[in-house]
């Protein structure tokens, strides 16, 4: 995904031409463009904490969707910035970087799926464990 | 749990005491495993053909659950190439997670398999519980 088609998805995350102090010329993330909230699907999503360059946005069932801004010698830079979505309990729950909100909710959803399911095995495992010594 | 505790649980799990070079040190290596296959509560472990230049010896048992038999790394004896252990410890794992929790005995490495498997269950409900949300969210649900 180009800037310019980033740009047209998500109009309010901004980038502005800035020069690093090596001269070089990068595009910066423009903070004062964040939105206060934003709505995907039936929830909306409410800007609660910035931890360094990382606003993140939360909804009330818990879910939680990051900016993320990496940085280039000491000023932070991205073309385009990612998002990463995660949940209340697990707040590692997906580390996949995506282009979109939507495509990091995607991305939980899959990694969900697998804690799910490995949930699942483990209760065989865990009965046949519990058989084996004699239900203690 | 000493060397003498251990033996008595499990007599077929054999040490050999030897010298070291130097002439003072006694160690204890671990032996050649002699038993084929052991039961816990009615289920029978296998032993699986140890892995060359491998360092732990596997049991598994037809439903998944496998133990295993760890020697340490690093301690191996430069005049024999047989590892060290006071005792050898056991690990539990499943077929389809695991970290093995190292245990004194096969028994104890059953019950930590057990709380990690627990843990593993906790936290797939609690990712059904977010699924859930998420899936209603999306309207895919």
């Amino acid at each position: 995904m180009t800037d310019e088609e980033y740009q047209k998805l998500f109009p309010w995350t901004a980038y502005k031409q800035v020069h690093t102090r090596g001269g070089r010329t990068v595009r910066a993330f423009e903070e004062r463009l964040l939105p206060t909230e934003f709505q995907i699907g039936t929830a909306r999503f409410v800007f609660f904490v910035q931890s360094g360059y990382r606003p993140r946005y939360k909804a009330d069932s818990g879910l939680v969707l990051s900016l993320y801004v990496p940085m280039y010698k000491g000023e932070y830079i991205q073309t385009p910035a990612y998002w990463v979505a995660s949940t209340n309990e697990m707040c590692a729950a997906s580390t996949r970087q995506r282009h979109t909100p939507m495509q990091a909710l995607a991305a939980l959803q899959a990694d969900l799926l697998e804690i799910v399911t490995k949930g699942q095995q483990a209760q065989k495992s865990y009965d046949t464990i519990f058989s084996i010594l004699g239900g203690k | 749990m000493t060397d003498e505790e251990y033996q008595k649980l499990f007599p077929w799990d054999e040490y050999r005491h030897r010298v070291s070079k130097d002439g003072q040190k006694h160690l204890h290596t671990f032996g050649n495993l002699t038993i084929w296959q052991f039961e816990i509560g009615a289920r029978t472990f296998d032993l699986l053909p140890r892995t060359c230049n491998s360092s732990s010896t596997y049991y598994n048992q037809p439903s998944g659950i496998s133990l295993t038999l760890e020697y340490p790394r690093g301690v191996r004896q430069p005049y024999t190439g047989a590892s060290t252990r006071i005792p050898a410890l056991w690990g539990a794992s499943t077929k389809e997670s695991g970290p093995i929790r190292l245990r004194d005995t096969p028994m104890e490495a059953l019950h930590a398999m057990k709380e990690g498997l627990l843990e593993t269950i906790i936290d797939g409900s609690r990712a059904q519980t977010s699924l859930n949300v998420l899936l209603q969210m999306l309207g895919e649900k």
